[in-house]
């Protein structure tokens, strides 16, 4: 299977019509513990407009699971996983965006750039088959602490996934260009 | 402002939260799946977009929405622009992720429905008020308490700074991890950070005594309180900054009159992943451990009545 470039879009619900709960894992390497010790993965329900509200919008570690109960932290092969189930997303939801940040914390500052791989993939949790894997998007990564992996959107009443890598300064920046208040 | 010189009984240890439990019901995933779902379309490998925001459509193509195509992973998007491979903060994008409908645009989300129903919103789990950007939230006699949302209480670190011109305090803090395990830590002390792998706690000194609180741990957090201890008597004067990653500010005035023993200044308990703040205004008769008992921290090993173990 090749890999989804940046970009690049693949259809779920259409070649995969029986799927109705994708799992969404990101994998990463890297030599830095303290850099692994705060990259924090997080997926935000946004609206048509590209937008999320808040915590009832936004799945991390500290918001295990949408208000809606459509998507929810999970635990599997991957570094960090989260479980979408796609019927139950509501209407208002438009897409799903999947992101990595370094929380920068008390730990000497870390950056993206020192990561040596950082993929995202989608699995069908029905079967456990891997449906489609991003490409490496490590490598065009320097002193962002923040990038947006992936986003699943509706599409013609089903759901597609695109490969984005738009990396940011801080998940300040990101937060607000999704519309989250912090 | 009150005075307290005795022991409390501690407070109510903050509960997990239940509601929400990560679900662990992935199952494996095969090495090597025999019948990978997606099918890839290879023909246009090298013309996936790096650039979200503004796409170029390759119009000599059918259009990919028409329910004939022939692979649903299309790959032969807009145009490569290997100088951006990553857009970088300097150059926010307009629209983080553009897939906004276009008649000949291969994303056309233009089916969706009409009018969504809007999403129900859950009651507040905790009292309000909400800490916001803006001005700062003052906490007062009146209103003292105030709850962070869980984005405020995970993301960044919570910076508190002890902005006072007052000579001579030591800014500390008496903490309670998840785990159980109890302590504090002292301007001056044996340790500027708690516990000592890893820590959540971190003193600093910038142009103000400050308290850094690493919120990626948030969860290993159970309480803490905030003190600061004069070296002599001292009139409190100065304010206790409380700042988000977002930079939601919290303000407690440090206009707590004359007192030669330690202040317990702000509180903070993890709820439900939410922190709690509440400004305390307690000035204690006694010295750091004290302060400490009477917050309910009696269970810090302590090597004199100022030290506590690390």
């Amino acid at each position: 299977m090749a890999a989804l470039q940046r970009g690049a879009n693949a259809e779920l619900t259409r070649e995969v019509p029986s799927l109705r709960t994708a799992v969404v894992g990101v994998a990463w390497q890297t030599s830095e513990a303290a850099l692994a010790d705060n990259l924090v993965f997080a997926a935000l329900l946004c609206d048509a407009g590209g937008k999320a509200s808040g915590d009832d919008d936004t799945v991390f570690f500290n918001q295990l699971r949408s208000a809606d109960g459509s998507v929810s932290v999970a635990t599997g092969s991957d570094r960090e996983q989260v479980e979408v189930d796609l019927p139950d997303v509501p209407a208002a939801v438009d897409r799903i965006v999947f992101a990595v940040y370094v929380n920068l914390g008390a730990a000497p500052r870390r950056t993206l750039g020192q990561l040596r791989t950082l993929t995202l993939r989608v699995v069908n949790a029905a079967d456990g088959v891997e449906l489609v894997r991003s490409e490496d998007l490590a490598p065009p990564l320097r002193e962002e602490t923040a990038v947006v992996l992936a986003a699943l959107y509706r599409h013609q009443g089903g759901w597609k996934i695109r490969v984005a890598g738009d990396a940011y300064a801080s998940i300040t920046e990101l937060a607000a260009d999704y519309g989250v208040p912090l | 402002m009150r005075r307290r010189a005795i022991a409390r009984p501690p407070a109510p240890a903050a509960t997990i939260d239940t509601r929400h439990p990560g679900r662990a019901t992935t199952p494996p995933v095969p090495a090597s799946p025999s019948a990978p779902a997606a099918k890839i379309d290879t023909t246009h490998p090298g013309r996936s977009s790096l650039d979200l925001s503004a796409p170029t459509v390759d119009t000599s193509r059918p259009d990919r929405t028409a329910p004939a195509a022939s692979s649903s992973l299309d790959l032969s998007g807009p145009k490569i622009d290997t100088s951006h491979p990553g857009r970088s903060a300097a150059t926010p994008p307009s629209d983080p992720l553009d897939l906004s409908a276009r008649p000949s645009d291969p994303l056309d989300l233009s089916s969706r429905p009409a009018a969504p129903t809007p999403r129900p919103k859950p009651a507040p789990a905790r009292p309000q008020p909400r800490a916001r950007s803006g001005p700062p939230t003052l906490l007062g006699p009146d209103t003292p308490t105030v709850t962070l949302t869980r984005l405020q209480s995970g993301v960044g670190v919570l910076q508190v700074d002890l902005v006072t011109t007052v000579p001579g305090l030591r800014l500390g803090a008496a903490y309670e991890l998840s785990d159980g395990r109890t302590s504090a830590i002292v301007d001056g002390g044996h340790a500027d950070a708690a516990p000592p792998t890893r820590p959540v706690l971190r003193l600093t000194r910038d142009r103000y005594a400050g308290l850094r609180i690493d919120l990626r741990q948030t969860r290993s957090l159970r309480r803490l309180a905030v003190l600061a201890v004069p070296q002599t008597a001292v009139d409190w004067t100065g304010t206790l900054v409380v700042t988000t990653a977002g930079g939601a500010r919290m303000e407690a005035p440090l206009d707590l009159g004359h007192g030669e023993g330690p202040a317990v200044l702000l509180t903070a308990y993890v709820v439900d992943g939410e922190i709690v703040l509440r400004a305390e205004r307690e000035l204690v008769t006694g010295n750091l451990r004290d302060a400490c008992l009477a917050f309910g921290y009696d269970r810090i090993t302590w090597a004199d009545d100022r030290t506590p173990a690390s």
